[in-house]
């Protein structure tokens, strides 16, 4: 590889930006696993890497008052494993315990799924179902404004997020043989006067239907569900699976969701 | 320039400080920096999970850890387990149930497994697949591995498995090595001074070459060489060609194109070799190629195997896309069997391309020793002796008497490896040029576009039957998908492997089989693991399934008024095989009882009770294999004899030796081909060893493919220790005073029939070797070879019955139950048996659901590039499969056994999609992916 590529481990928020600042082509590394793929094809160029794991602020997962915290750093695995995260929000534990494998879930960190460019994660359907604040280094942004603004500026940094507590909540994503990344994948929520319904898939963000959480407010029953609450101008036929079977899929998943949060 | 850091790391117990690379992986570090080589990587995306180590007592893939995010930490290897003797607990559990086959995944999953172990062990097998769902394996289809994890996580003692006839209590011989992770697989291999190869692929499908432009090249430092297709022609090399000779129907031979090894001109498929780069290190080789900027002036490629007859040409010297076109049967009777039939049914059926996908890569390494003028080739391959030839007589590289190809452990292989590929030969001649040895392993992409590809038939299938439901004929008409080139074996798998078993164990007395062989712009195809006779039998089963529904009789009862019977045997078909032993009706009654196929509506009124929709599928197979009587492979085309050779040796101190010209890539031959020296010459099995798979010190052999080992090999085997059973007697009976025939043998003694005298045949072999009270005539020494042509194929045979439930829904189905019902005749290690079967009815599961290699038609760029395009199953895709056996022994080997290699991946295909008809109705074809599946309900819903 013609770059050099120096490697840092900074112990501090303040130290990783620091080091940012300083550098050239920098990249944060948070387990890294697609990044360090990458890099062994010749895909990335970078200056330094700055590794995130041993910054203890980016660590943490607690509850206070109507939201639960989770520090970006904390791994997939982790956050499947906490008895506060099982007991508060259940259906965040379904969803970490899983994505991927055993493996990756034990690299994997939400900040770096949430600010990976290349994939959808699962997460990006909790963010949006359940209304989370995604604080930064340099802002705190809703979810709903994070994927409009297209995600990270340049050298921001996810330290935490913050998801609302639901009443109720269920995720179910329909998977391809080869690969646990969605196909398409639904979130639905209840809260005490509203709900959600956000939808992930192969498309590179996840997207709320307002229409439909319209109508579950009215009466929450699979059988309000109708494909015109859907933005169907958000799907679009691909290799792995034609537009008429992501929408059946969608309306599968929605409709079991809703039974479930019945 | 890579910039180095200095890394911290304990390793099993041990620190380490050294220096690394910033950028390089945990993976590359323990392999290449620290020699840790039971950490093996797999693939190029992370999904395979053979690279798996523990971090931190953490479970992760060390191909997507770089070393430095390991600093201060603490790693654990398979190298690690080993608690107070050589193998831990669960590697023992691993061994005696034996989890592991090729052994080359098994490092891995024993580290996952400890990790699950560890946290919470739930003998349940659904969690335990589930958390398998990060290792893939190829060769054992999971079973065994979760049933070893299940007895480890229940505390249980590693038990002795059931001793059969001859089977060996303790695990297999391989899996003291390959437990602790030190098999020895080709890419483990480092030579003195090595170097490291590289090639450029061709990016487009079919084009010429404008320019090859090396300028970015002298931005790296350590390229020692470019080769291209001109250095190869100048040193005359020539590419090896097809081995086997099909006549087309107009009497002429088949329009033969071979891969060159090298195409810097011309190409023809995404990923053929252009040109081959040697560097100091595997780094700047792949570096190397990416930096090499090709013009191509492309071609439109012809893709579609339906429309390439009327496509441009693939090649230009030919007229047509067509290598041959071949016929075997008899075209009028059958005619006349189709004329006057009582009901005919016809229909398409399409067998999908596949690729092997063994864990294992390619590799060679290749090394010429100037002092003495000879080579050695260190190969991934399943037959060494092949290889030499080949590398001598057909590519040139130098007298076969100076060519040494050594091939230790394989890591699974499934047909892929037996061919002389171009990237081995070109290893062992560069390491002449370059005056050092020379070294390439495939990375996992390079692999799926390098390997020969399998399957991918568009057959025009029809069966005539009479009044009584008798099948009368089968008339197939198939367009066989060559590739852009015809590979070794590629002319004979789609035509006599494929056609002589369009009868299945039916009574058919008419077949005839046309079959077009035809070019495309995609890699060639060749044998893959069943090679023809998983198309015909998808082809048969799936016809007598559709004759079925048509005539409203059900599937069993239609293919019980057909089966051939016991009285029958030996049986001749109509296509020219001699079924010399079976009983057909036996396996097939006894599937029906354990698959309770009689009382499958109730279950499946359940299902639908949940919404579910269930379907049962048959699948009746009988395969001709343990390839094979040398001269019938003659007039069918071979260029070479198909026996096997073994020498069977005792050493001074009575220790054996076998010696055979066959291979493994996982199959356990040093523990069954021990097992048979011992039955037949009454020694030990912990003073018998086994060595194969290197020319220098084995007897020519033909290898393995074609469930041959045991039958042709073991065979070879049995007629060698015989030998020395025969000279043992001579000896005894010198020492008795008496004649030969007056002496007997069993169990390793020779004793006088009419009297006291005995003595051990460790006693005559020290005699054998001391020989100073010795009969005249006889040569000193205990030990002989033989060579073994068989005298027919064998005919394993079975019934597997597949039940599925589907989501309407979503399409996805699940199989919820299989049963497979095998007659192998005898069987020296039941669980290797077993385990052949799990693996090899994954990989039909696998092709009915799951499995498919993609090309873009308009670029002909192959999509499926990574394990995340191609679906090769995972441990929670599977269920666990009921396995049993029925006995006629082999009439004709003096094992009396049958092949039982490939049987899996023949019967699995059309039980699963015959259970899928029986579900909706409809036939969809392969892989019956969930949205194909989604769609034909959607479609006979909207019809109905």
């Amino acid at each position: 590889m013609n770059i050099s590529s120096t490697f840092h481990s900074p112990e501090t928020i303040a130290d990783a930006e620091a080091i940012y600042r300083e550098s050239k082509h920098p990249i944060y590394l948070g387990g890294g696993q697609e990044l360090v793929l990458r890099l062994q094809h010749d895909l990335e160029h970078v200056s330094d890497l700055i590794e995130l794991s041993n910054i203890s602020e980016l660590n943490g997962i607690y509850a206070e008052g109507p939201t639960l915290s989770i520090g970006a750093g904390e791994t997939h695995a982790a956050i499947a494993g906490s008895a506060v995260v099982a007991q508060k929000v259940p259906v965040l534990s379904e969803l970490a315990s899983n994505i991927g494998d055993s493996q990756t879930r034990n690299r994997g960190t939400i900040g770096g799924a949430i600010a990976s460019k290349t994939r959808s994660s699962d997460w990006n359907a909790a963010l949006l179902a359940l209304e989370a604040m995604i604080h930064t280094t340099k802002n705190s942004h809703m979810a709903e404004d994070y994927f409009a603004k297209g995600g990270l500026t340049e050298g921001e940094l996810i330290t935490k997020i913050c998801f609302e507590i639901p009443s109720k909540g269920i995720y179910l994503k329909h998977t391809r043989a080869s690969s646990t990344d969605a196909v398409v994948g639904v979130l639905v929520t209840r809260f005490e006067k509203r709900c959600r319904v956000a939808i992930v898939g192969h498309q590179r963000v996840a997207f709320l239907c307002p229409s439909l959480e319209a109508a579950l407010v009215s009466r929450f029953h699979q059988d309000v569900y109708d494909h015109s609450y859907i933005p169907a101008d958000r799907f679009s036929h691909r290799a792995e699976a034609s537009l008429d079977y992501q929408l059946n899929l969608v309306e599968v998943l929605c409709k079991k969701a809703i039974r479930g949060c019945a | 320039m890579d910039v180095d850091s200095p890394l911290d790391i304990v390793i099993n117990g041990k620190a380490h400080a050294i220096n690394v690379s910033n950028v390089d992986t945990l993976l590359t570090v323990l392999r290449d920096d620290l020699g840790v080589k039971s950490v093996r990587g797999g693939c190029d995306s992370a999904q395979c999970g053979s690279c798996t180590v523990l971090l931190d007592g953490k479970s992760v893939k060390s191909c997507s850890v770089l070393a430095l995010q390991a600093n201060g930490r603490d790693v654990v290897t398979v190298d690690g387990l080993a608690e107070a003797d050589r193998h831990s607990s669960l590697q023992n559990h691993f061994s005696t149930q034996h989890a592991l086959q090729c052994g080359f995944c098994t490092p891995g999953m024993l580290l996952k497994a400890s990790e699950y172990l560890a946290q919470n062990p739930d003998p349940d097998p659904a969690r335990i697949r589930q958390q398998l769902r990060g290792n893939l394996c190829r060769c054992t289809g999971y079973q065994n591995i979760v049933r070893a994890i299940s007895s480890a996580a229940m505390g249980e003692e590693s038990e002795q498995p059931d001793s059969g006839s001859l089977s060996t209590p303790l695990g297999r011989v391989e899996d003291s090595r390959l437990l602790c992770g030190e098999g020895t697989f080709t890419d483990d291999i480092e030579l003195p001074g090595q170097l490291y190869a590289s090639f450029l692929r061709s990016e487009v499908a079919s084009g010429e070459i404008k320019e090859i432009d090396l300028t970015a090249l002298k931005e790296l430092d350590g390229v020692s060489d470019v080769f291209t297709e001109q250095d190869v022609l100048s040193d005359g090399l020539k590419s090896p060609s097809c081995s086997w000779q099909i006549m087309d129907v107009s009497g002429e031979p088949m329009r033969a194109k071979s891969r060159p090894l090298l195409s810097s001109k011309k190409v023809k498929y995404v990923g053929q070799p252009i040109a081959m780069i040697v560097a100091t290190t595997r780094k700047v080789a792949q570096q190397a190629v990416r930096k090499i900027k090709v013009h191509y002036d492309e071609s439109r490629p012809v893709i579609d195997l339906n429309s390439a007859l009327k496509s441009r040409l693939v090649h230009e010297a030919l007229d047509s896309n067509t290598a041959f076109n071949w016929q075997l049967g008899d075209e009028e009777a059958v005619q006349q069997a189709f004329s006057c039939a009582d009901h005919v049914t016809s229909m398409q059926i399409v067998n999908n391309r596949l690729i092997a996908a063994p864990l294992e890569t390619r590799a060679a390494n290749g090394k010429y020793d100037e002092a003495t003028g000879r080579y050695t080739l260190y190969a991934t391959t399943q037959n060494p002796h092949i290889l030499r030839r080949v590398l001598a007589e057909e590519v040139g590289i130098a007298s076969e008497h100076q060519i040494d190809v050594v091939s230790k452990d394989v890591g699974g292989s499934f047909g892929s490896k037996i061919f002389v590929y171009g990237e081995e030969c070109l290893c062992l001649w560069a390491s002449r040029k370059l005056k050092a040895p020379v070294k390439w392993s495939a990375t996992r992409a390079e692999s799926f576009a390098a390997d020969v590809h399998g399957r991918d038939h568009l057959t025009e299938a029809a069966i005539a039957l009479d009044r009584d439901a008798r099948i009368t004929a089968i008339k197939v008409n198939t367009l066989a998908n060559l590739g852009a080139y015809l590979s070794p074996f590629g002319s004979l798998v789609p035509t006599y492997n494929y056609a002589m078993m369009l009868v299945g164990p039916y009574s058919i007395p008419n077949v005839v089989a046309d079959v077009t062989g035809v070019y495309t712009n995609t890699s060639p195809v060749d044998a893959y693991r069943g090679a023809g006779r998983p198309e015909a039998t998808f082809v048969v089963e799936t016809l007598i399934d559709g004759a079925a529904s048509e005539l409203g009789l059900d599937p069993s009862e239609l293919r019980s008024r057909n089966l051939v019977q016991p009285e029958q045997i030996p049986y001749q078909t109509p296509t020219g095989l001699v079924f010399d032993s079976g009983d057909f009706p036996a396996h097939f009654e006894k599937a029906l009882e354990r698959a309770q196929y009689f009382s499958f509506k109730e279950r499946q009124q359940e299902s639908l009770k949940q919404g579910k929709r269930r379907g049962i599928g048959i699948s009746n197979y009988v395969e001709a294999c343990a390839i094979g009587p040398s001269a019938i492979a003659g007039v069918l085309g071979a260029d070479y004899g198909l026996w096997e050779s073994a020498t069977v040796r005792f050493l001074p101190t009575a220790k054996l030796e076998v010696v055979t010209g066959s291979h493994s890539q996982g199959q356990g031959h040093e523990t069954t081909f021990a097992q048979v020296a011992s039955s037949v010459l009454g020694v030990s099995l912990e003073d018998i060893s086994v060595l194969h798979g290197d020319t220098r010190c084995t007897p020519v052999g033909m290898g393995t493919y074609g469930s041959r080992s045991l039958s042709v090999g073991g065979s070879a085997v049995v007629l060698a220790a015989k030998k020395l059973v025969e000279k043992g007697r001579a000896i005894a009976a010198h020492c008795f005073n008496c004649q030969s025939s007056g002496v007997e043998f069993a169990s390793g003694v020779f004793k006088r029939a009419d009297g006291e005298d005995q003595i051990t045949i460790q006693e005559i072999v020290r005699i054998a070797h001391a020989p100073h009270n010795y009969p005249e005539d006889l040569e000193p020494g205990m030990e002989a070879t033989a060579f073994y042509d068989p005298k027919n194929f064998t005919y394993p045979s079975g019934t597997h019955i597949c039940e599925v439930e589907i989501d309407p829904e979503t399409g996805s189905v699940a199989v919820v139950n299989y049963t497979a019902v095998d007659d192998f005749g005898v069987v020296v290690n039941e669980p290797i048996v077993e385990g052949q079967l799990h693996g090899g009815i994954a990989q039909g599961v696998g092709q009915a659901l799951w499995e498919h290699v993609k090309y873009d038609y308009e670029t002909g760029n192959l999509i499926s590039d990574s394990f995340n395009e191609y679906a090769v199953p995972r441990a929670e895709s599977l269920p666990s499969f009921d396995i049993s056996f029925t006995e006629t022994p082999c009439e004709h080997n003096p094992l009396g056994v049958k092949g039982c290699g490939e049987s899996g991946a023949i019967a699995a295909p059309p039980a699963v999609m015959n259970a899928i008809y029986s579900a909706l109705g409809e036939r969809v074809s392969m892989p019956a992916t969930p949205e194909k599946v989604w769609r034909c309900i959607k479609r006979s819903a909207g019809s109905s």
